[in-house]
C-alpha cells in the first residue's frame, strides 16, 4: 500500500487504463458465470479512485478498503465516496483473513501494493486461496523496479540486489534458476511472476488436499500486465473456480479483450503523451484507422499504443465542483 | 552342429545375501530405535489382550540392559507357536497375516532387526495361552547357512494357560562390541526419557515399564483449560479410516516442553516438536517463527489413530513423520493455523513486558492459574467442547498497552540522576527519564 500523500492516484493515466481493463474482464466473467452478490476488496487510500469507478460501472453492493495508515483515519473516513464502503485500518496481512471470513460471497480482490513482492504479499495470496469461494477474482499489483546499490557499499551490485530482496522474502521461495541471477528489472519481473505462480500452485495444493472438499479449486490466470509510471508495476491475477464450473468458464470468449494474458508473458500498457485536442482527433480514427489519414503528426508507435488503450483511456477535464 | 552350451537356461539368478539383508536392516537405526521397537511389540501384545478397558496395569515390560547382556521380558500374552512358525520370524509381514487393530508394529521387522543390531546369540522363550516354545539363534552360524529358517529347540502345544501366566523373554548375549560401547554413551542414557515420552499414553494407562529394575514413569504434561483460556480441539476423519485428534493450547512456562507432541496409535513419534516438520522455524511470515523461550507455554498434542496401522503417516523407524503423506501435509497446515493463533496470544503476553511490573496483568494471572494434567484433560468433558482457542486478549493482555508508545531503558550515573530528581522535584527514576526525553524533544526535534 502506498502513502497517499505521495501520489494522487486519479491522475495516473496508465493506472486508469489498468482499472478499466480489470473491471471489463471482471464484468465478462461475472455475467457469463452468473455470479451473484459480490464484494470489492481493495486499497482505497484517501482517493478511492478504483472504488468510485468500480461502483459506478459494476454496482458492487459492498466495498471494503484496507488502509494501513492510522494517522489519516478521519481523513479517509471523510473521503469515502459512498456509504457502502467499509474501511479497515490495518496492514492487509493482519486483517485480510477477517475481512474474507466476514464477507463470504464472491469477491473481486485487488491488492494494489507499491512494494516489491515480499513474504507478507504471499501471505495475503495464501489467505485469499484459503478462504476462496468459486468465482473469486483476485489481482495483485507489485513493483519490479530493480534495487539500486549505494556507491559506498563494497559488494557487487548483483549480490547486493539479491541480499536486499531476501530481507523480505524467504530464500526457499526463490525459483532455482533465479538464485544466481542479477535482479535487474527484467529478471525481477520474470522472477516475481514465477514466485506468484508457484505460490498459487502450492496454496491450491493445500486447499485441494483437504479431505472435506467436494470439488477441486483451479486458478485461471487472466491478467499479467505491466506499466511504467514513475515506477514499474506488474499486475497479475485471475479467477479461482471449482473444476465443476470449469466448462462454463471455458466457453467464455475473451478474444475481444486484448489485455487478457494466460501465460508468463506480460502485456505492457503504453500510454502515449497526447494533448486533449490530439486525443479527440485520434478518437475519430478508432478502431480501424491508420496514421496516413491523420491531419497532424504523430509517431506511428504512439498511434498504435493509443489504439490499444483508447477504450480505457481516462479523459481528464478541469472542472470546479 | 555345435552342441548348445548349458547356458541356454533363460533364468537369471536373483537373491539376497544374508549379509546384505542384515546390514540393510540395521543401517540408519540407533540402539534406542531398536529397543523402542521391541517395547512397541510388547505394548501391541498388551493392548491386544487388555480387554475392553484401557487399563494396562496387569502388564509389565521389563528391560535389562547391561554390558554383555540384553533382556526384554514381558507378560503381555506371549507368542503362539503358530505365529512363531508362520509369521513372527518372517522378514516383513506375510500377506495373510494382518496387523492387530490399532497396532504400532507395522512392518514385521522390529524384532528381527533388534536381534541383528544387538548381539550374536539370541534366546527366545514364549508362553502363550495355548503353547510354549524356545528358539535359539546364533546369528554368526545362521549367516553362513543357505537355509533361512530357524528351528524350535523346545515346543509344547495344545496347552491351556491363563493369560496372567503368559510371557515372552528374549535374552541376547555376545553383545556386539559397538553396542557394549554405546551403553555408557549419553545418547543411550537418554533411552529412559525417550521411552517415557514414547509410551506416555500406555504408561498412563497403567503399563509397568521397567528399565534396569527401575520403573519408567510418564512425563508431566499439562494444558490450561478454564473460563478464560481454552485449548483448540480439532478432529478429522480421512478416507479409509485414519483419524486425527488435535489439542492445541498453552500450559506452564517450560522451555523444554514447548512444542507439538505427535502420536500414532498412542505411541509418541515426535515431541516436543518445533522444527520445520510442524511448520516452526520459517524465517518469514508464512509459517510459525523459530521456536524460542517466548513460546515456552505452547503445547500441542496430535493423535493419529488407525485400525490399520499402515495408514499412519510415520516413517518405518517411527522416529519421524512421512513428510510426503497427503494426510500429514493437510494436518501440518492445520497445525500451523492453530499454532499461529497460540503464537499471537503469546506474543501479546510478551508485549505486556513493556509495561511496568505492577501493570502486567497476564503475568499475574499466569502465576495463579493451574494447568491440568493432559491425560486427565483428554478424558474430561471439557475436552469435548472446545472447538475454538480462547484467550483473554481484551480482558487482560492488551489492556493498558498503548501501541503508540515504546519503552526505553538505559543506565546513567546515580549521582547525576539524583541531581535531576531534585531539580525537577520528582522522586522516581522514570520521571527523570520522561522529563529529560521531553526536554530534548521540545528543544531539538519539535
Amino acid at each position: 500500500m502506498a502513502n497517499f500523500r505521495d501520489i494522487n492516484y486519479s491522475t495516473k493515466p496508465s493506472k486508469g487504463v489498468l482499472r478499466r481493463i480489470i473491471i471489463e474482464i471482471y464484468q465478462v466473467i461475472y455475467n457469463k458465470l452468473c455470479l451473484k452478490d459480490n464484494v470489492y476488496v481493495g486499497f482505497g487510500s484517501t482517493y478511492f479512485v478504483d472504488f468510485k469507478l468500480f461502483h459506478r460501472l459494476h454496482n458492487f453492493h459492498k466495498m471494503v478498503s484496507i488502509e494501513k495508515s492510522l494517522t489519516s483515519k478521519k481523513r479517509v473516513e471523510f473521503n469515502k465516496p459512498y456509504s457502502n464502503i467499509e474501511v479497515y485500518f490495518a496492514n492487509s496481512h493482519e486483517i485480510l483473513n477477517e475481512i474474507l471470513l466476514k464477507n463470504k460471497i464472491n469477491r473481486l480482490i485487488w491488492l494494489d501494493y507499491t512494494t516489491l513482492i515480499n513474504n507478507n504479499i504471499l501471505k495475503d495470496i495464501n489467505t485469499i486461496i484459503k478462504n476462496s469461494i468459486s468465482g473469486d477474482f483476485f489481482i495483485v499489483t507489485v513493483c519490479f523496479d530493480s534495487i539500486n546499490k549505494p556507491n559506498n557499499i563494497d559488494i557487487t551490485e548483483k549480490k547486493y540486489r539479491m541480499q536486499e530482496f531476501l530481507k523480505n522474502m524467504d530464500e526457499d521461495r526463490i525459483p532455482l534458476n533465479f538464485s544466481d541471477e542479477n535482479l535487474n528489472k527484467k529478471n525481477l519481473k520474470e522472477m516475481t511472476i514465477k514466485i506468484i505462480e508457484s505460490q498459487i500452485e502450492e496454496y491450491l495444493y493445500h486447499f485441494n488436499n483437504n479431505p472435506n472438499i467436494k470439488s477441486k479449486l483451479i486458478f485461471e490466470q487472466l491478467i499479467n500486465i505491466t506499466y511504467h509510471e514513475s515506477k514499474s508495476m506488474l499486475t497479475f491475477g485471475g479467477l479461482l473456480i471449482n473444476d465443476s464450473q470449469i466448462d462454463d468458464f471455458k466457453h467464455i470468449d475473451f478474444k475481444r479483450i486484448e489485455f487478457i494474458s494466460k501465460d508468463e508473458k506480460s502485456i505492457e500498457i503504453k500510454v502515449p503523451n497526447l494533448t486533449m485536442n490530439e486525443i479527440n482527433a485520434l478518437d475519430k480514427y478508432m478502431p480501424n484507422g491508420d496514421t496516413s489519414e491523420l491531419s497532424f503528426d504523430i509517431d506511428e508507435k504512439d498511434f498504435n499504443n493509443f489504439k490499444s488503450i483508447y477504450r480505457y483511456y481516462p479523459r481528464f477535464t478541469e472542472v470546479i465542483t | 552342429m555345435k552342441k548348445q552350451s548349458i547356458n541356454n537356461n533363460k533364468t537369471i539368478k536373483v537373491k539376497a545375501t544374508k549379509d546384505l539383508f542384515i546390514s540393510m536392516l540395521v543401517k540408519d537405526l540407533t540402539l534406542n530405535d531398536v529397543i523402542s521397537d521391541l517395547v512397541d511389540n510388547s505394548v501391541d501384545a498388551a493392548n491386544n489382550n487388555k480387554g475392553t478397558s484401557n487399563d494396562l496395569s496387569e502388564f509389565f515390560v521389563e528391560l535389562t540392559i547391561q554390558k554383555g547382556k540384553f533382556i526384554i521380558y514381558d507378560n503381555c500374552g506371549g507368542i503362539t507357536s503358530d505365529v512363531a512358525r508362520e509369521s513372527a520370524f518372517v522378514f516383513g509381514k506375510p500377506e495373510h497375516y494382518s496387523n492387530s487393530d490399532f497396532s504400532i508394529g507395522q512392518y514385521g521387522i522390529g524384532m528381527k532387526r533388534a536381534f541383528f543390531k544387538i548381539g550374536n546369540n539370541i534366546e527366545i522363550e514364549s508362553k502363550s495361552k495355548e503353547s510354549y516354545f524356545k528358539v535359539n539363534i546364533n546369528v554368526g552360524d545362521w549367516r553362513k547357512e543357505d537355509n533361512w529358517d530357524f528351528s524350535f529347540s523346545e515346543i509344547k502345544e495344545g496347552m491351556n494357560n491363563r493369560l496372567k501366566d503368559t510371557y515372552t523373554k528374549i535374552v541376547i548375549t555376545e553383545i556386539h562390541d559397538e553396542i557394549n560401547e554405546r551403553l555408557i554413551s549419553t545418547t543411550f542414557q537418554k533411552i529412559r526419557g525417550e521411552l517415557s515420552y514414547e509410551q506416555m499414553i500406555n504408561l498412563n494407562n497403567g503399563l509397568n515399564l521397567i528399565l534396569n529394575e527401575s520403573k519408567i514413569i510418564e512425563p508431566e504434561l499439562s494444558i490450561i483449560s478454564n473460563e478464560l483460556i481454552k485449548p483448540r480441539i480439532w478432529e478429522q476423519e480421512f478416507p479409509k479410516g485414519l483419524r486425527v485428534n488435535v489439542i492445541a493450547g498453552i500450559s506452564d512456562a517450560d522451555t523444554n516442553k514447548g512444542g507439538w507432541y505427535i502420536f500414532c496409535n498412542n505411541r509418541m513419534v515426535l515431541g516436543p516438536e518445533r522444527s520445520e516438520i510442524t511448520g516452526w522455524s520459517k524465517k518469514g511470515s508464512l509459517g510459525m517463527p523459530q521456536y524460542h523461550s517466548q513460546y515456552n507455554r505452547f503445547r500441542g498434542f496430535v493423535f493419529f489413530s488407525a485400525k490399520d496401522s499402515s495408514l499412519l503417516p510415520w516413517n518405518t523407524t517411527k522416529t519421524s513423520m512421512d513428510l510426503d503423506s497427503k494426510n500429514f501435509i493437510f494436518v501440518k497446515e492445520k497445525l500451523i493455523e492453530f499454532g499461529l493463533e497460540i503464537k499471537n496470544s503469546l506474543d501479546s503476553v510478551k508485549k505486556e513486558r513493556d509495561l511496568d511490573v505492577e501493570k502486567r496483568e497476564m503475568e499475574k494471572y499466569f502465576e495463579e492459574v493451574k494447568s491440568i494434567d493432559i491425560y486427565k484433560y483428554m478424558n474430561s468433558e471439557s475436552s469435548k467442547d472446545s472447538s475454538n482457542y480462547v484467550f483473554p486478549y481484551e480482558k487482560i493482555a492488551k489492556k493498558n498497552i498503548n501501541n503508540d508508545e515504546i519503552r526505553i531503558t538505559y543506565f546513567r550515573p546515580k549521582e547525576q540522576v539524583e541531581k535531576i530528581k531534585k531539580f525537577i522535584n520528582k522522586n522516581e527514576n522514570k520521571e527523570v527519564g520522561k522529563y529529560t526525553f521531553d526536554y530534548f524533544y521540545q528543544n531539538e526535534v519539535d
